[in-house]
């Protein structure tokens, strides 16, 4: 090593220690830099701007107008954030029953057997699609006068319902939209999980008599947990950041009873030129999910720990 | 391998297996199907309401 770094550097050329210790200490700050200012530019600066929008009354062109609190305000007394809200919620407790359906349709579809590539490829198909395919799938299938959905319901005597139409039934009819890419994507990392099972514990448990159940919960389980991890992350951010298929199926109706909090913002912001407002909106949303990204870094540094 | 082979089960588990997939994947990709029906349908059909057609 000496030998080498007295070849390349001549001997009043040298670098001194103190030159080694800065560049051993600026080196990782140069590497990390560039991601650092897309970082700033990309996720803060828009992440500062938008909390600062949000105490202005703005029409996106204009000059802005200081109004402090006031849009907060506004926010607190109308009944469609509430309702927004209140999809949001529905949407989060509703979109948990991906993980452990994408768990079953894995468990059932780890086999050897011929073409099962081609299954688990049918099967993933669903969130290889675009969300907005997905959301005309859906409209289409829900259709009162065309759609199979209410075909089935006749078979078995029941009228036509407009799923999309009803106030009661349509955030769950979205919902189930949504569930439908985000099962195959929970099914993919469980598939990828047991894959990666330690045979020799399988084994261990099979000779101790751990049979279905108690096999499943006590010795595979525990080894899915990373998977199980990023499958939760990954369903409680969708659940939140919801929008394609709202856009697309319902525009937010009928009456605003099928809106989410990010289709407010949009509503707000593009339709009715009110920046402002609709930033307000945004940072609520943003508060919400920063209870998610705070749990999801409190594990990650803990489990790095 | 979790869970157990499907060779290793019984024959009737072995056949109950390989006949409900293709079920399954129908029953997963039914609202494509049914778009890709309406797709090649004529408009005085779906107007008609019988949806098989």
């Amino acid at each position: 090593m000496d030998h080498a770094v007295k070849s390349t550097y001549p001997e009043n050329r040298r670098p001194s220690a103190r030159r080694k210790r800065v560049s051993s200490k600026l080196s990782p700050w140069l590497f990390l830099m560039p991601a650092m200012i897309i970082f700033a530019v990309y996720v803060l600066y828009p992440i500062v701007d938008s909390i600062s929008i949000s105490f202005y009354q703005w029409d996106g062109l204009g000059p802005k107008t200081w109004v402090g609190l006031a849009n907060y305000r506004e926010l607190f007394q109308s009944s469609e954030f509430y309702t927004a809200l209140k999809n949001n919620f529905l949407w989060l407790i509703f979109f948990m029953l991906a993980p452990p359906l994408g768990l079953a349709i894995a468990l059932f579809l780890n086999q050897q057997i011929r073409g099962i590539r081609v299954v688990k490829s049918l099967f993933f198909f669903p969130f290889v699609i675009s969300q907005v395919v997905v959301g005309m799938v859906f409209s289409w299938f829900y259709d009162p006068s065309f759609g199979l959905f209410n075909t089935f319901l006749g078979w078995f005597g029941m009228g036509p319902v407009a799923v999309l139409s009803n106030e009661k039934y349509v955030t769950f009819g979205i919902i189930v939209a949504g569930l439908w890419p985000q099962i195959s994507y929970c099914m993919i990392l469980y598939l990828t999980g047991l894959n990666n099972l330690d045979p020799e514990q399988i084994e261990a448990a099979r000779l101790d008599g751990a049979k279905r159940w108690r096999m499943l919960w006590y010795v595979v389980l525990p080894q899915l947990r990373p998977a199980t991890f990023i499958a939760i992350v990954v369903t409680v951010i969708g659940a939140l950041r919801s929008f394609d298929l709202i856009a697309t199926m319902t525009a937010g109706g009928p009456w605003g009873s099928s809106t989410v909090l990010a289709y407010k913002v949009y509503e707000e912001s593009i339709f009715n030129y009110r920046m402002g407002y609709g930033a307000a909106i945004a940072v609520m949303l943003f508060l919400i999910m920063d209870v998610y990204i705070a749990y999801f870094l409190w594990r990650m540094l803990r489990s790095e720990k | 391998m979790y869970p157990q082979p499907i060779q290793k089960a019984g024959r009737f588990a072995n056949i109950s297996y390989r006949v409900a997939l293709p079920i399954s994947i129908l029953l997963w990709l039914l609202p494509l199907l049914a778009v890709l029906m309406t797709s090649i349908r004529s408009i005085q059909d779906i107007n008609a309401g019988n949806y098989w057609g």
